[in-house]
């Protein structure tokens, strides 16, 4: 403590008025000797010097140092000025958070414009599934072109990883920015193909112009 | 003193409660302001930027903190988020700066009428096999006893 004392002198207020009308105007040298004053702090170790001469201080100095009553009164200021600014906080359903393009929601089977169904019943979403969440069942249609007769996903085991859409060839199987699909009951979060065919439907005008805004850098 | 709004600048007047609910008396009238108060908490006034097909009215203040300046004013009492079309979702999640038209937005001849989620109510989705079912249970057929 007698070092630290020693060695910033310029703590106290009294030694800081007396240091300023030095003529060099130099704080870490000592008054009478002109020495440094870590020289001069490990010369009075040394020496024995009594420490606790140093640690004489001026009041309120010392409260200023303990209280840090500028810091409450800036502190408070702080908190009065919160008090005429409105809160930063989103007023949800009003006022919405901030998405990605890129945001993995709730899923969508999308169709081409003609409407017909773009999945092709390749089964690569279903392999790449690392919830095992997606069910496929496939069979030639009447008109001989192949095509799902199940897409189930269930959405309780789905981890929103994305591969699925990552793994689609055709871009059939979305994840849309829909993350409020909350339900009542649990077998509601079981998705068919219909169900997922119905979520395309309704949200391919967001899905179209993300898929737009983001293709340079898929 | 600086302040987090507008990117550091001096607060605006209307971040004043005071002048704020002036501000938006004189644009909104005391209905709407009352609406207002008792849904965002506070009174606003800001750019009609459009309606969408149910009747809900967004608004945008670049005045407003960063991500509080568009906003929506749901038409139905009994308010919900997925009210909201999904073009105007797009604008309200600040997805995009585009605000929807019917000449940005692409409007595919098999897009619905938008619903909200229906869950909790009779329209609620039930799941159900798309396929004809493998197996069938055995029906026990009794042979009559001859003789």
């Amino acid at each position: 403590m007698s070092v630290l004392a020693a060695a910033r002198p310029h703590l106290s207020i009294t030694r800081l008025a007396a240091a300023s009308v030095m003529p060099t105007g130099v704080r870490h040298v000592h008054r009478s000797s002109g020495d440094s004053v870590t020289v001069r702090a490990r010369r009075e170790q040394r020496l024995g010097v009594d420490p606790e001469k140093h640690m004489v201080q001026p009041v309120l100095d010392r409260a200023a140092q303990e209280m840090f009553f500028t810091e409450i009164i800036r502190t408070m200021w702080l908190v009065l000025e919160q008090m005429f600014k409105p809160p930063y906080t989103i007023m949800y359903p009003q006022e919405k958070g901030p998405l990605s393009p890129r945001f993995r929601g709730e899923h969508a089977l999308r169709r081409y414009p003609t409407g017909e169904e773009r999945c092709i019943a390749c089964k690569l979403c279903e392999a790449i599934c690392p919830a095992q969440a997606i069910t496929i069942e496939a069979e030639p249609r009447e008109d001989g072109s192949r095509r799902t007769t199940r897409y189930d996903i269930d959405m309780t085991k789905c981890i929103y990883c994305g591969f699925c859409q990552e793994a689609c060839p055709v871009d059939a199987i979305v994840e849309s920015q829909n993350f409020e699909f909350t339900t009542e009951t649990r077998e509601e979060l079981l998705y068919n193909k219909e169900k997922l065919l119905a979520n395309g439907d309704k949200w391919e005008a967001e899905l179209a112009r993300n898929l737009k805004a983001d293709y340079l850098y898929r | 003193m600086s302040t987090w709004r507008n990117g550091g600048h001096l607060a605006t007047p209307l971040s004043l409660v005071a002048v704020g609910t002036l501000a938006a008396l004189r644009q909104n009238g005391p209905k709407r302001t009352l609406k207002q108060i008792m849904a965002m908490d506070q009174p606003r006034v800001g750019k009609h930027v459009g309606t969408d097909v149910n009747g809900n009215e967004y608004y945008q203040n670049d005045q407003e903190i960063i991500l509080r300046n568009r906003w929506v004013e749901y038409k139905a009492w009994n308010h919900d988020a997925t009210q909201v079309p999904p073009e105007w979702h797009q604008w309200l999640h600040h997805i995009t700066d585009d605000v929807p038209t019917a000449q940005t937005v692409p409007t595919p001849f098999y897009t619905p009428k938008h619903q909200q989620n229906l869950t909790g109510s009779f329209g609620a989705y039930k799941p159900y096999s798309t396929t004809v079912p493998k197996y069938s249970g055995w029906s026990p057929a009794v042979k009559q006893r001859e003789g």
